[in-house]
């Protein structure tokens, strides 16, 4: 999703981060293609490859993405498996070793707290409700960032921008995008289950292309025919930059949040 | 396709040894809490399930006191199960194309409209060569041209 992307790239700018994109990445191997074979650990070998010839470590934005890529760099350090997927990678001119780092955003942005609070010129006088990227903190011995069960980071990182956190007890909670892929209802359900405990905040504030597919891109077909349900959601750069005080536009947005209850 | 329908082709073989049928994988999985029955059904004894169901959440496994990958036995029930049409046709995108999406050079006219720069796309060529299967001559037919260079 472009606009994820750059608010993600105009956020971590202001926070000194410079980015490189990786050309030639691919999708990242799990958990499609883990479901059909074990070639999975090659693609996201391939891509940790990638990012290893340029000596960086990998951000990543979506969950699932971050939990392959952990879960693969884990499995690599079996020296046969490595072995087997270097023979793969060697006539493109590429080895991997397992050096590099898969960090998503949040925690990222966990890291620059410090500058973020430093840098919040405009506080959001906003009630915001939050869904977790679930997979970025589990497996707790892969991801090795957060609370496996509970995380804290998305909230502390909220808090910063002056909003107002509504807890809803199912943030936690997968969004069960993915459930689309077997059982469409299935995933409008769980949708309306995360809209439905946000009803008292003016906005829901997601970490994960594919919670926001559902959360947002679905949201017509959660609530058919009620459109003035329809209750925004935002990611977590694009509500963090807004309190940076970056335009709207800059961060994929059309127009800035509003609170629902002015009177 | 219907869990039920699914979980026709399921074993039990694959529930390991560990596996206390304790239940608590079920009661923390957002399917069961909605009604539907995925792996943590067959964990907890039951017959009806769908490991198809799965969003991969992870929380089965955080949960498990007995420490079961639960995640290892929805892959090994997947492979040997039936796949929804979507989880069949993105994999055959990947395996064609790289991607899950049928994305291709169309994909950097998006980015430029929200003055993002363009992104070369991986070659199909590339992810024959890292996808393909010992026991396979082929990974499919040829790819038609889509998503950059060979």
């Amino acid at each position: 999703m472009p606009q994820y992307e750059l608010a993600t790239k105009r956020l971590l700018s202001a926070l000194d981060i410079t980015l490189q994109d990786l050309d030639e990445a691919a999708c990242c191997g799990a958990p499609i293609v883990e479901s059909f074979s074990d070639e999975w650990v090659a693609l996201a070998g391939y891509n940790l490859a990638l990012a290893e010839r340029l000596d960086l470590d990998m951000l990543t934005l979506c969950g699932s993405c971050t939990n392959t890529l952990r879960r693969a760099r884990r499995a690599l350090v079996d020296p046969g498996l490595r072995e087997s997927v270097n023979d793969r990678l060697g006539p493109l001119g590429l080895r991997v070793s397992g050096s590099v780092q898969v960090k998503h955003l949040m925690q990222v942005l966990w890291e620059r707290r410090d500058l973020l609070r430093e840098r919040v010129s405009t506080p959001l006088a906003l009630s915001v409700s939050l869904t977790y990227p679930c997979q970025v903190t589990r497996p707790a011995d892969v991801a090795s960032f957060d609370d496996p069960l509970r995380p804290q980071s998305m909230h502390n990182l909220v808090a910063l921008t002056g909003a107002t956190i509504v807890e809803t007890g199912v943030e936690w909670d997968c969004c069960g995008s993915s459930y689309a892929m077997t059982d469409e209802e299935l995933a409008l359900a769980a949708g309306r289950r995360k809209l439905e405990a946000s009803r008292d905040a003016d906005l829901l504030v997601d970490g994960c292309g594919n919670c926001h597919l559902l959360l947002e891109r679905m949201q017509r077909s959660i609530w058919p025919g009620q459109e003035r349900q329809r209750l925004p959601v935002l990611f977590l750069p694009q509500l963090l930059g807004l309190a940076l005080g970056l335009a709207p536009t800059e961060l994929g947005l059309n127009c800035p949040p509003r609170p629902r209850l002015q009177t | 396709m219907p869990p039920a329908a699914a979980a026709a082709n399921m074993t039990k073989r694959n529930v390991p040894p560990n596996c206390t049928r304790c239940g608590l994988c079920r009661e923390v999985c957002l399917a069961e809490k909605l009604g539907q029955h995925t792996i943590t059904s067959l964990l907890s004894g039951g017959d009806e399930y769908s490991a198809w169901l799965c969003s991969c959440c992870q929380l089965c496994q955080e949960v498990c006191p007995e420490g079961v990958d639960v995640h290892r036995v929805i892959i090994e029930e997947r492979r040997e199960g039936t796949p929804t049409e979507p989880f069949r046709r993105s994999f055959d995108n990947i395996r064609r194309f790289g991607y899950a999406f049928a994305i291709g050079e169309e994909i950097n006219d998006l980015r430029a409209a929200h003055g993002l720069k363009p992104v070369q796309l991986v070659s199909p060529g590339r992810v024959r060569l890292l996808l393909h299967r010992a026991s396979e001559d082929g990974a499919g037919p040829e790819p038609t041209p889509q998503g950059g260079g060979g």
